[in-house]
């Protein structure tokens, strides 16, 4: 009954194509975007850097030099000494295996729990709604900092313990988000489609809401991921993250500070770094909130 | 006698800031198997909700549905659960029905995914292909998205979702407001058709009068959650009783510069029915209305075989 | 001729110019307007018809929308050579616009005092409390009682904030009132009120209008001239008898007449129109509405046809008319 008009354009994808899974299809759109691809690229090579740090390091990070304290980057360090003298760029690299693995585990965490309670939220309403976000409320009230240093007090110092507390610190964030995301969606003709085919809940939170509301909580967590390594700084700065000589980013930072004035390289470096990190996951996580979105084809 | 679904006084009341909102009040109606009731009324009449209180998408708060004989108000998740294979809704908008993130395909075998019909990928790839086929889809179209189709193409895979699980009864839901009237009239034909090779049964609500007389064998108009009244849909264009029906039918602008009937003209405009008081709710505007309108809710009668009319003036109406 | 057809445009041409490539909106559309006329532009979805509106109150978003040629002729001028401040100076004031959803055309943060008497204000050289005087009346003119001068636009139903969108149209007394699907969004009954009202005001105010819109129904009862579109151009164009009743039509108007269910006839099936609206990206070389077209013939698919004077006034723009001077 209906004749098949040829429409061209818009309309008319190519004739029969194979069905992609969902990973290809996304990845196919990913690749599209140059700007992610080299967000992907540099996190690679820092990441790779990273591992191989033992390697690649010139000097070990606790390796102290008093004859060439404060040297400025030179051939011989690449990026300078500090103030005892040991070589900025060993240290950075090793300083990184703490600083990523916080940042992006860290940030997992948040996402996780707080996507989680944003999601119930948000769904359910009502009674479950309101417990969980005066619970969360409760987490608000508290600087974030304050709060990441009593759970850090509370579970005692340490590399893991430090990740949890920051990542937990961040949990209100993204579960005000998400909710408020979800709050919109669920009220779209398409999530009571899906209750009149009897999806159930977990299937309609999985499948139809929690998809068409991530993105704003992608580009939130790809910033949270510098939020994280700074905050996981003012951990070990107070003496509860990681305990020096163990080199960090943001602890770098912070030593730094103190000598800004006539030796900027001490800062600058730990500072270029944390924003090479940063730069390349909001690269990637503006990459992937377009990728999962079909609508944002060709 | 055959009825597919029996209401009896269905109500839907909805708890609001500025107090209880009557949606539905006190409706009864049956559909026979294999026929269309039309639901008509303007905005806020409750039509919308009412169909949703039928599927079990929401919960009633009073009266009973029968559906096949069985009771089914306020089911349990599982017999809701079960009671989707027989009962589906096609959607107003096109374009807020379907999840944007998913492929047609993807789509249409989503009810099969659900109810574990079709297990295989290839039986359901070749299932959802048949299904586009009955509805006048494009195979080449299985693994577009949404967006990328037009609302007529959109509209069909709503249908073909609806009829993915070969139910028994579809509330269409204001199914071709949304499109033009050249797409409006292949989407109409097309629930014509499944309907004859289906023998599937439908509720049909629209606010379009037209429509509504072209596609159904029995009309209710509804005005602020309550039926006025409820006949054949020839007898509703021939034969009105009710003020409001007359004033509805005349309001519609005809597409022709021969017969411009006489206009009745209501007066003021719709309200919401929030705490409404006893008495006929559509008093206010009404042409004919008497002190008896505004105390005395109107009782439904049957004012001649198989009409159903609300009114307490039905007599000074139709003089 | 300006001095009886006081809008003018002739062969307008709009495109939108996007990254995946041009839009071919408006393709060289021309229709008249006398004083106190008013024109029904009828098409569906995608057929131009907004974009002329913008057009002709130079409003077309740009980038990625361009107008590439045509004139229009506003009270013996071309609009489309004005400076952005002359016209700013014409908009509200000579042309003003309602738009098709009133829920969204009022601010809501602001009363319906502001709101009428600021367009009066910018146009007019009156005092606060004149401007307010004149919103009362322009309140009182679409059927409000001034009391509820002062009220916000949440406070009203959605008929009746239409009114208020109609009193600041026109509030300035334009003499063009392009009215862009002003009763889509209301109900019947409602829409009948409306209708009502547009009707009488532009009796007493002589207003001309161009009146948007995909119901047939709403245009037998307002125009006087008809233009029916099709993929941005104007395939039928004529009095309101010659298309509603007259002997010869484009067969995309008779596909769209008989495509509507038929109140006062029973009718088994309805009659489409076959397939879709092409893709104004990659219209078709010859006639556009040829692949839908049931009486298409081999030159349709490659000649784009001309615009046909069937009878005075009444031009049809298709190969089946005008053989004979073609």
């Amino acid at each position: 009954m209906k004749t098949a008009v040829k429409t061209g354009g818009a309309a008319a994808p190519a004739p029969a194509a194979k069905k992609k899974s969902q990973f290809q299809e996304v990845w196919g759109r990913f690749k599209k975007n140059h700007l992610a691809l080299f967000g992907m690229l540099l996190i690679l090579l820092m990441i790779l850097m990273v591992i191989f740090s033992p390697i690649i390091a010139p000097y070990g990070f606790d390796e102290q030099n008093y004859y060439e304290i404060f040297a400025s980057p030179s051939l011989q360090h690449l990026c300078g000494t500090d103030n005892l003298g040991r070589d900025v760029f060993s240290r950075l690299l090793y300083g990184g295996r703490v600083s990523l693995t916080i940042g992006i585990i860290s940030v997992g965490i948040g996402l996780l729990c707080g996507g989680l309670i944003g999601a119930l939220a948000g769904y359910y309403g009502g009674k479950l709604d309101n417990t969980l976000m005066r619970f969360i409320d409760i987490l608000m009230a508290i600087p974030s900092v304050i709060l990441a240093i009593s759970i850090c007090a509370a579970l005692g110092p340490g590399l893991v313990n430090t990740m949890i507390a920051v990542g937990v610190a961040s949990i209100p964030n993204y579960a005000r988000i998400l909710r408020s995301s979800i709050l919109s969606i669920k009220q779209q003709e398409y999530v009571e489609a899906a209750r009149a085919i009897g999806a159930s809940n977990s299937r309609i939170i999985s499948k139809h809401i929690v998809p068409n509301s991530l993105s704003g909580l992608i580009v939130q967590a790809s910033m949270g991921v510098g939020r994280a390594i700074i905050s996981a700084a003012s951990m070990s700065f107070i003496g509860l993250g990681i305990a020096p000589p163990n080199p960090e980013w943001g602890a770098m930072l912070s030593a730094g500070r103190t000598y800004f004035r006539d030796y900027p390289h001490m800062v600058l470096f730990p500072g270029i770094a944390i924003f090479l990190a940063v730069l390349s996951m909001n690269l990637i996580g503006d990459g992937l909130r377009d990728a999962l979105d079909p609508r944002l084809k060709r | 006698m055959g009825s597919l679904l029996e209401v009896k006084h269905l109500k839907k009341y909805f708890k609001t800031a500025s107090g209880m909102l009557h949606a539905v009040d006190d409706v009864t109606f049956s559909i026979p198997e294999g026929e269309t009731l039309g639901v008509v009324g303007e905005s806020g009449c409750g039509k919308s909700t009412l169909g949703r209180v039928v599927l079990g998408l929401l919960d009633s708060t009073g009266g009973e549905i029968f559906f096949e004989g069985e009771n089914i108000t306020n089911v349990s998740q599982e017999q809701f659960h079960a009671l989707r294979r027989k009962m589906q809704i096609i959607f107003q908008d096109p374009y807020s029905s379907l999840n944007p993130r998913m492929s047609v395909g993807d789509i249409i075998g989503e009810p099969l995914q659900i109810f574990g019909l079709c297990p295989e990928k290839e039986a359901r790839e070749e299932r959802v292909k048949e299904l586009m086929r009955v509805v006048g889809l494009d195979q080449r179209f299985i693994n577009s998205y949404p967006h990328e189709l037009d609302g007529g193409r959109r509209q069909r895979i709503g249908i073909a979702r609806a009829l993915s699980l070969d139910p028994k009864f579809i509330v269409c839901d204001e199914p071709v407001s949304a499109l033009d009237v050249s797409i409006q009239a292949q989407i109409l034909n097309l629930m014509q058709d499944l309907q004859e090779e289906h023998g599937l049964t439908y509720m049909f609500i629209t606010h379009n009068l037209s429509v509504v007389k072209h596609i159904s064998d029995n009309i209710m108009v509804m005005y602020l959650g309550q039926m006025v009244e409820l006949c054949s849909a020839k007898e509703l264009f021939s034969n009105n009783l009710h003020p409001y029906t007359k004033a509805l039918l005349s309001a519609i602008p005809r597409p022709s510069i021969r017969q411009q009937q006489q206009r009745i003209l209501l007066k003021g405009e719709l309200s919401s029915p929030i705490d409404p008081k006893p008495g006929c709710r559509f008093a206010v505007r009404c042409n004919y209305a008497t002190p008896a309108c505004f105390e005395q809710d109107p009782q439904l009668r049957e004012y001649c075989p198989g009409h159903f009319v609300a009114c307490h003036n039905v007599e000074a109406a139709n003089q | 001729m300006s001095e009886k057809n006081f809008l003018e445009v002739k062969d307008l041409t709009i495109h939108y110019e996007t990254d995946g490539g041009v839009v071919e909106a408006v393709n060289g559309v021309s229709f008249s307007l006398a004083q106190g006329e008013t024109l029904g532009l009828v098409g569906e979805t995608g057929a131009g018809k907004t974009t002329i509106a913008l057009g002709i109150m130079n409003l077309v978003p740009n980038p990625p929308g361009k107008i590439k040629a045509g004139e229009i002729v506003f009270e013996g001028e071309d609009l489309l050579k004005k400076k952005p401040k002359e016209m700013r100076r014409i908009r509200g004031d000579k042309i003003s616009m309602i738009f098709q959803d009133p829920m969204t055309a009022l601010n809501p943060v602001k009363t319906v005092a502001d709101q009428i008497s600021e367009v009066i204000r910018l146009h007019q050289k009156l005092s606060r409390a004149d401007a307010l005087r004149k919103a009362c009346e322009m309140l009182e003119l679409v059927g409000i009682s001034a009391e509820r001068i002062n009220d916000y636009p949440h406070q009203f139903s959605g008929g009746m904030k239409q009114r208020v969108v109609i009193a600041i149209a026109l509030a300035c007394n334009p003499s063009l009132l392009i009215a862009d699907e002003p009763t889509t969004a209301l109900d019947v009954t409602i829409q009948a009120q409306v209708i009502e009202m547009m009707g009488r005001l532009k009796e007493e105010l002589k207003t001309s209008m161009i009146l948007i819109t995909h119901d047939l129904g709403v245009v037998a009862e307002m125009c006087d001239k008809v233009a029916i579109m099709y993929a941005g151009e104007v395939v039928e164009y004529g009095a309101l008898e010659d298309i509603y009743e007259g002997e010869h039509h484009h067969p995309y108007t008779v596909g769209l007449f008989g495509a509507i269910p038929d109140l006062d006839k029973d009718t088994d099936r309805l009659t489409p129109i076959d397939g879709l609206m092409p893709d104004p990206m990659a219209l078709p070389q010859g006639c556009n509405f040829c692949p839908r077209c049931p009486h298409r013939r081999p030159e349709c698919e490659t000649l784009p046809p001309k615009p046909h004077e069937v009878s005075p006034g009444h031009t049809i723009r298709c190969h089946l008319f005008g053989k004979e001077e073609a």
